[in-house]
């Protein structure tokens, strides 16, 4: 069974403290867990305190995860996934530090997808909001 | 609250880990020399540099960090002679990356030409017995990666296991400074 991509346009002004702390740190996207019983994990809070991601590791292992979001601080668009069941989750930020010289280049891309056996499938999203799906977890979107 | 990584190079018995702020292959066991023992091109044969240990240093706050990947964009444009190249060492399976504990120190004679990492006397230990040979570091891009690290991390460590590289300088190349090349390390982090 295949699982659609979410795009939300007014996830984020839910979270507008969230995002003032997470454009401190320079974060272009946070995660937010959304559980079953209606609880929420979010990877920064509104008092700008962090949750690992373990947590929603946990609730997955529960059976209570619903969905999970990478909201944006400077972009419009959330995106996010609604896990059905069996599926499970892939979020996670890959990174990449290039070494010139005495000069360092550092970017996020930001993955969000469900891995269910052979049926996969990942959405890779970049600083600018960009959005590439894919079944290719190596999918070079740099 | 993130993860924070750096780049870090091995030099010494120990060894010692050090965040670089450049890297630059010379001939000796030294981290940014400057332009002390600078790479000499041979008069026959080759000559090397001594290989350097690049991995990557975690510390801060995160659940989990895995799959390293190491890649250049595809082109060195010093003049290394006819057969002068980049290498960077492989294993026959599994990750390529040399494991902290089996960092093996760079040697050669200081200030003409480093040991090759294949070689079966004075190479180093994790990739001299391999079958496969190093391999041109060209070969590594952003879309063919090497793959460096399966672990997962799940805490702080000094290093990763490490890319190492050696510069393999042939009679007809050019002698003196080179450009600045780039390599760039790739990780997933949640």
């Amino acid at each position: 069974m295949e699982t659609e991509f979410i795009e939300d346009k007014n996830l984020r002004e839910k979270f507008i403290k969230s995002i003032y702390y997470a454009k401190l740190q320079g974060i272009d996207y946070f995660w937010v867990a959304f559980l079953k019983d209606g609880k929420i994990i979010p990877q920064i809070d509104e008092n700008g305190n962090e949750n690992l991601f373990s947590k929603v590791y946990e609730a997955e292992g529960l059976g209570k995860l619903k969905s999970l979001f990478w909201i944006p601080t400077k972009n419009e668009i959330s995106y996010g996934i609604e896990l059905k069941k069996g599926q499970k989750i892939v979020a996670l930020r890959r990174n990449y530090i290039k070494v010139i010289g005495e000069q360092r280049e550092r970017r996020i891309i930001y993955i969000l997808g469900y891995e269910e056996g052979e049926n996969k499938k990942y959405m890779f999203i970049n600083e600018k909001g960009e959005t590439k799906t894919t079944n290719d977890f190596e999918f070079n979107f740099i | 609250m993130a993860a924070t990584v750096e780049v870090v190079e091995g030099n010494g018995a120990t060894p010692t880990w050090t965040v670089i702020t450049s890297a630059r292959y010379c001939t000796s066991d030294t981290y940014n020399p400057g332009t002390n023992y600078p790479c000499v091109v041979p008069s026959s044969g080759q000559n090397y540099s001594y290989w350097k240990h690049h991995a990557l240093k975690l510390s801060g706050t995160f659940t989990k960090i895995t799959n390293i990947k190491w890649y250049t964009d595809g082109t060195i444009s010093w003049d290394l002679g006819t057969n002068g190249k980049v290498v960077v060492g492989i294993r026959d399976s599994g990750d390529n990356g040399c494991p902290p504990a089996s960092y093996d120190q760079a040697t050669g004679t200081e200030g003409t030409t480093g040991d090759y990492m294949a070689d079966s006397t004075n190479g180093h230990s994790y990739y001299k017995d391999q079958t496969a040979s190093p391999a041109d570091v060209t070969n590594y891009t952003s879309s063919s990666p090497l793959d460096v690290d399966s672990t997962e991390y799940t805490s702080a460590t000094d290093a990763t296991k490490a890319v190492v590289t050696q510069v393999i300088i042939d009679t007809d190349a050019t002698q003196g400074a080179k450009s600045a090349e780039t390599f760039t390390f790739r990780y997933d982090e949640i």
